[in-house]
């Protein structure tokens, strides 16, 4: 079994494809710092003034809030601006602040959607490429059975995603450090939300829950990906349902707000693909948490990694 | 240790509910034999085959391998087994060496590196063997082939049409290493849809047709056909005079098809000059006498023939 996973990663890193999805990594990596370094800088505040820069922002909303003509919403967010700053205040927090921890947190799942991608697609091709080469054959005559051929390759995939996650934190976190002033990773974080104030949380808790929370919602993409073109064997099937699922949980939040009241939708996988919103928010929607959405995942996993296995194991292998 | 290297009993595949693509195959591969599946295209060749590697299921029947049953023993049996399934595939982005490299840690027993070196120089892949596979001619990749299914030195060798698109120098390699091998002791079972290439490689030949398997013998017993009834052709100036003549000889003699100028013949071998004195003396000219040899392609022919006549009157279940 250990030789199926070795002979596994020889083939995938023998290819040129894992390395150009490293190397892009890398270098959006960067375009992303570099930008973020340059647009951050300018509305950074700096340690010693920034108290006084906001009780004068806040000074400015009340007397904006005591003018006369002033319209609903400028006084709602006016309102709103205020009881943000003064938590920071009370939180002994800036909020502008920009160091190499920030910078993290900012900037950590910013191009995290293509090691989502580039999972996908090594996903959908680690089986589907056996069989358009034929090789499959000459696997599945080996004293093996078919079942450890799989979970090779599964174990593989899994492997190289976490080779991506881990090649993103290491380039965001040396990045972090070369622009940015380096400070401890105690550093407390507001995070901002939606709805004004979010949890307050030290750097270290906030970056890596959302690394380990985004990491999870991939390996599920994954699951997708990998047992869809083990059933049908066509790789553009399969990424391209992996992609179309990428983009859909952009949209289920708003989804969520139209139909989290109904019984079902919390019972559909759709909803528990955006695992980051716990970061800033206890539930998803009324009684949905973080453990119900992780045990509706590993339901949906264990079925379709099942329904793949038995089919694989009976499968009539005829190129 | 088992009388047979392979043994299959009864092998049948049913595709939806009637149609029956192997239909109770059976046959046996003693050791250190070449037995040759033989059959036009479609006859079920190549499903027989992958059902006894495991690659397709069997709809009924049974599979040994040393004495050992599949269905209970498959990991055993697969250790015993190298294979060639129509043309081999390899991993194109690798070297010969590392995909040879890839078969080496599949095996359940240890296989020393110098061993690849062996089969490499045996395949005489030498000065290829580290350029990726995606360089290799068809004819290399089929030497590869061999050597990733004798790699671990398997008891059983079992080739799905190895010949194919081959040239006829790649052709008389794989048969040298099949020869090599046998006298080694390896057992091989090969499936071809080429007559020659059969008479060439096999001990014996089990032919088969419609998912059926119409006949086993020995390649001797095949090519010796017609020895103690020749078949002459007998080229003439008029082939009406000669037929008459020859009719009203009395000889037994059957008369198999006249052409233009020929008329063949088969009887025994003391009647052939008795034919021609008969055609001389009545003003035959006789231009040239040639004894036909019958050949495996006539047998097969004659068999196949007998299989439709046999399916034509409900052969078929």
């Amino acid at each position: 079994m250990g030789s199926l996973f070795i002979n596994e990663w020889i083939k995938l890193w023998t290819k040129k494809m894992p390395w150009i999805f490293l190397i892009l990594i890398v270098v959006f990596m960067g375009i992303v710092s570099f930008m973020y370094h340059s647009f951050e800088a300018d509305t950074a505040l700096d340690s010693e003034n920034w108290r006084v820069q906001l009780e004068s922002e806040i000074e400015q909303d009340r007397e904006l809030l005591q003018e006369e003509g002033v319209s609903d919403w400028e006084r709602d967010f006016a309102q709103q601006d205020i009881e943000r700053n003064e938590a920071f205040l009370a939180a002994d927090i800036n909020p502008r602040q920009v160091n190499n921890v920030t910078f993290m947190n900012d900037t950590i799942l910013g191009v995290a959607s293509f090691v989502t991608l580039f999972s996908v697609i090594v996903a959908s091709t680690i089986v589907s490429s056996e069989f358009t080469t034929g090789t499959i054959k000459q696997l599945v005559i080996r004293p093996y059975e078919r079942w450890q051929f799989l979970l090779s390759k599964f174990l593989t995939v899994v492997a190289f995603a976490f080779v991506l996650v881990g090649t993103l934190f290491v380039s965001n976190y040396l990045l972090g450090m070369i622009l940015f002033d380096t400070v401890s990773w105690s550093t407390p974080i507001m995070e901002q939300t939606f709805n004004g104030v979010g949890a307050q949380e030290s750097a270290t808790i906030l970056i890596f829950s959302k690394l380990g929370l985004y990491s999870l919602n991939m390996l599920v993409f994954v699951v997708i990906s990998f047992a869809l073109s083990t059933l049908f064997k066509s790789q553009a099937l399969a990424v391209g349902v992996g992609i179309f699922a990428l983009f859909f949980t952009s949209m289920s939040q708003a989804l969520t707000m139209v139909l989290g009241d109904t019984v079902w939708y919390k019972f559909i996988i759709l909803p528990h693909l955006s695992l980051t919103q716990y970061v800033s928010q206890d539930t998803l929607m009324d009684g949905v948490t973080l453990p119900f959405s992780l045990a509706i995942l590993a339901f949906y996993v264990i079925i379709m990694l099942g329904l793949t296995t038995f089919i694989f194991q009976k499968k009539d292998i005829a190129y | 240790m088992s009388e047979f290297a392979l043994e299959v009993k009864g092998l049948t595949k049913k595709i939806g509910k009637q149609k029956k693509i192997v239909n109770a195959a059976s046959f046996q591969v003693k050791h250190g034999e070449i037995l040759g599946l033989l059959g036009p295209n479609g006859a079920g060749k190549t499903t027989t085959i992958r059902m006894i590697v495991g690659l397709i299921a069997k709809t009924e029947g049974k599979v040994f391998v040393n004495g050992k049953d599949v269905d209970e023993e498959g990991q055993q049996c697969k250790k015993d087994m190298g294979a060639i399934i129509e043309n081999p595939a390899f991993y194109d982005h690798m070297s010969g060496y590392k995909n040879l490299q890839q078969y080496k840690r599949m095996a359940k027993e240890e296989i020393p590196t110098s061993r690849i070196e062996e089969v490499v120089k045996l395949v005489k892949l030498e000065h290829a063997i580290q350029d990726k596979v995606k360089t290799y001619s068809l004819g290399m990749k089929q030497r590869l082939g061999v050597a990733q299914a004798i790699l671990h030195k398997p008891t059983l060798l079992i080739l799905d049409e190895p010949t194919n698109g081959l040239d006829p120098q790649g052709i008389r390699e794989l048969r040298d290493y099949l020869k090599i091998l046998a006298n080694q002791g390896t057992s091989t079972l090969v499936s071809s849809h080429l007559l020659s290439e059969m008479q060439l490689m096999c001990d014996r030949v089990a032919i088969m047709e419609h998912g059926k398997i119409i006949d086993i013998s020995p390649i001797s017993a095949l090519n010796d056909v017609g020895e103690s009834s020749n078949v002459t052709s007998f080229t003439v100036s008029s082939t009406d005079q000669a037929i008459t003549l020859i009719e009203q000889g009395d000889l037994e003699i059957e008369i198999m098809k006249t052409a233009d100028q020929s008329i063949i013949l088969k009887t025994k071998r003391e009647n052939i000059p008795i034919v021609n004195r008969l055609l001389v003396e009545n003003n035959v000219d006789v231009y040239a006498i040639e004894t036909v040899k019958t050949t495996l392609e006539d047998r097969f022919l004659q068999l196949t023939a007998v299989g439709a006549e046999n399916k034509g009157t409900g052969g078929e279940e």
